[in-house]
């Protein structure tokens, strides 16, 4: 069989499974599956006069018939062809064994008239049939290059990459997020089978096809096909907007165009992923070559320069964090305009803190490889604009926190604002081995002004986030701190392994990390988290011992680096699991409510 | 109270656990507050151009994150009480 042949297949498998899934909103949308109450033929129908919903139901399953047909025609020639590669031979493979349990489901949804039940995984499985035959035709279209990439050319591909995989599992929620609200009963919306609900889940794909779109057009500008797929993809989010307005029982028709953003997104990653990083200019730009990555091995600009001391990556885990909290109050979820704005004002606090910081820090950071290429110590950025800058982006997160959420949010956040950037900057980092134990309060801050921002007032669970960060600090900072040990010392600035050797770090890092795993513990005994939280905060604990324990036997670069690593997974992915906790469980009809 | 149920035998789990947390922290605090204490003596051994922190003050923040703590395992307690 010819490759030629295989790629029209999939690219057949492609459509018929999309018209599947398309008609299969319509069926969810019509209740016409109701009006063929046989499968799979829906006899006793057609021996009466046939109506348009008869019709809806049937023609649904003609195709799932026909897509059957050449997703499994698809698999046979993928067995036979030796050359297919794993991107290729394993979806194709899979396509037809999942369509197969598709069918079952949806034997079992008319039989048992188990429609609102059974609709969520009906179309989940679906999405994943349509994964299995996109992701090869994706992959049949753009063959898997070689190359080798210098370490930063390297690291923006990756990002792209895993922005644009990011993208595509966001475009599946989101599918099913949209069609859940047609399947289930009003009191019962999918924020309860999902951590998300509609509109959080469609801003979520906002904000990660813009990401995709961004970075693209950092590092990847040349190459048309990517940028105006990222572009594709972003304009298909923008098109699911009206959709939110149609009322639950209409929610079937959004199906198909999200079923299509699904598809697009996922086209988009594999392809990105396996585009040559080096496509030359001349292929898409009048005859002029540019290596596209070289994009990203420019010097900076003054406007990358002056968000670079924001420290926009340090910032990233601080809003996590934040967000998370606006969750986890007994206000219940809060809106989407409330979290953005505080997303907005907790940016520029942060940010403003970091370049204060950076300000205040030239001397230190001029001795230290990690930090001497930043825009201050380099001279690309004078100390006093960096300072004026800092104050201003400060002023501005108080202004936009205290006129878009409450005097409370504002007034936590120019606290953390004034001790990261005075209290820890000026004084702690300077003068004790304790810095980064106490300063690691203005980091533990932003929990509170995400809850305080929902609530206006503080509590006992909130002064426990605001723990939980507090003893997470240590152990990441002085993995740091291990390893870049000898910048410290040189730069005259008194961390723990400076001051008192790798030894004792080490041997503190093991105690604070229980100390910061028993707290984490603490949140279900005072009925702010349930089961989930519990078995899930247990679980990572224990993964988090496992790399203390590592560090303080071991001591190598390898284990400091895997529980410097590992922390960052650790803090989001605790915080991921208090909101899945509470927008799943603890709300009255959350999930395990009706399941008991 | 923890979610874990209504029972009291499951009410008792969730005592069980916080003394096990006090007892993890009490243990914590005080290697803590011993690593402190026996850093200041050593500190005082390093050369003058070494960067050092100020013993007096270290055992004094040390001592401070501790009762922190210590009243905030406090309230967590009239909580659960």
């Amino acid at each position: 069989m010819s490759s030629t042949r295989l790629r029209t297949l999939v690219r057949a498998g492609s459509l018929a499974t999309l018209a599947v899934i398309s008609s299969g909103g319509l069926v969810s949308a019509t209740n016409s599956a109701s009006s063929c109450p046989t499968w799979p033929l829906c006899t006793e129908s057609l021996m009466a006069p046939m109506t348009p919903l008869v019709w809806v139901a049937l023609a649904h399953r003609v195709l799932v018939l026909l897509a059957l047909v050449l997703v499994t025609l698809g698999a046979v020639t993928v067995w036979r062809s030796a050359e297919a590669d794993r991107w290729v031979r394993l979806p194709l493979l899979a396509a037809p064994l999942l369509g197969l349990i598709q069918m079952a489901v949806g034997a079992m949804m008319v039989a048992l008239q188990l429609y609102a039940a059974a609709n969520v995984t009906h179309l989940g499985g679906a999405l994943l049939v349509l994964a299995c035959q996109v992701v090869p035709w994706a992959a049949l279209a753009q063959p898997a290059t070689i190359e080798r990439l210098g370490g930063r050319a390297a690291r923006e591909a990756g990002r792209l990459t895993g922005l644009a995989w990011w993208t595509a599992g966001a475009t599946g929620v989101l599918a099913v997020a949209l069609s859940a609200q047609a399947t289930l009963t009003p009191t019962v919306l999918a924020a309860t089978l999902l951590p998300a609900n509609t509109g959080g889940a469609l801003a979520m794909v906002g904000l990660l096809a813009a990401g995709t779109l961004g970075q693209m057009w950092r590092v990847r500008r040349d190459d048309r096909v990517l940028l105006m797929g990222a572009l594709g993809v972003l304009l298909l989010t923008i098109a699911e907007v009206p959709l939110l307005l149609l009322t639950p029982a209409a929610a079937g028709f959004s199906v198909g165009l999200s079923a299509t953003l699904w598809g697009v997104a996922l086209a988009l990653a594999v392809v990105t992923m396996r585009r040559p990083a080096m496509v030359l200019a001349a292929e898409h730009i009048q005859g002029v070559p540019a290596p596209a990555m070289a994009q990203a091995a420019r010097p900076p600009s003054l406007v990358r320069d002056y968000l670079s001391l924001t420290k926009p990556k340090v910032i990233a885990l601080l809003l996590v964090t934040t967000a998370a909290a606006m969750y986890l109050t007994e206000a219940g979820p809060p809106s989407l305009g409330l979290v953005c704005w505080t997303m907005v004002g907790g940016y520029l606090a942060a940010g403003g803190a970091g370049a204060i910081n950076c300000a205040f820090d030239r001397e230190i950071d001029l001795n230290m490889g990690r930090t001497s290429r930043r825009p201050v110590p380099s001279g690309r950025i004078s100390q006093r604009a960096a300072l004026r800058f800092g104050l201003t982006l400060s002023a501005l997160s108080v202004v936009v926190l205290l006129v878009f959420t409450t005097p409370l949010a504002a007034f936590c956040s120019t606290l953390g604002i004034g001790y990261y950037a005075w209290i820890y900057t000026q004084w702690l980092k300077r003068s004790t081995w304790q810095n980064v134990v106490i300063g690691g309060g203005a980091g533990a801050i932003p929990p509170l002004v995400g809850w305080t921002a929902v609530t206006g007032h503080l509590s006992l669970a909130a002064v426990l986030l605001f723990a939980i960060v507090f003893y997470w600090t240590p152990p990441h900072f002085w993995a740091l701190a291990l390893v870049k040990q000898q910048d410290y010392a040189r730069a005259g600035v008194p961390m723990l392994p400076v001051v008192a050797g790798a030894t004792e770090t080490r041997w503190q890092i093991l105690v604070y990390s229980a100390l910061l795993v028993a707290l984490s513990l603490v949140l279900p005994l005072i009925g702010a988290m349930g089961w989930v939280y519990f078995a899930s905060a247990s679980v990572l604990g224990a993964i988090f011992m496992r790399y203390a324990w590592a560090v303080w036997r071991k001591g190598d670069q390898a284990s400091i680096w895997g529980l410097y690593t590992y922390s960052l997974l650790y803090l989001a992915l605790l915080f991921a699991v208090m909101v899945i906790d509470r927008v799943v469980v603890i709300p009255p009809g959350g999930l395990l409510d009706r399941l008991t | 109270m923890l979610n874990f149920g209504r029972c009291a035998k499951l009410c008792m789990v969730s005592y069980g656990l916080f003394w096990l947390i006090v007892a993890v922290f009490v243990g914590g605090q005080a290697l803590l507050v011993r690593s402190a204490w026996r850093l200041r003596k050593s500190e005082l051994s390093l050369p003058t151009d070494a960067p050092r922190g100020h013993g007096d003050a270290e055992v004094a923040w040390t001592l401070a994150t501790a009762v922190l703590t210590g009243v905030l395992l406090y309230c967590v307690y009239l909580a659960l009480i």
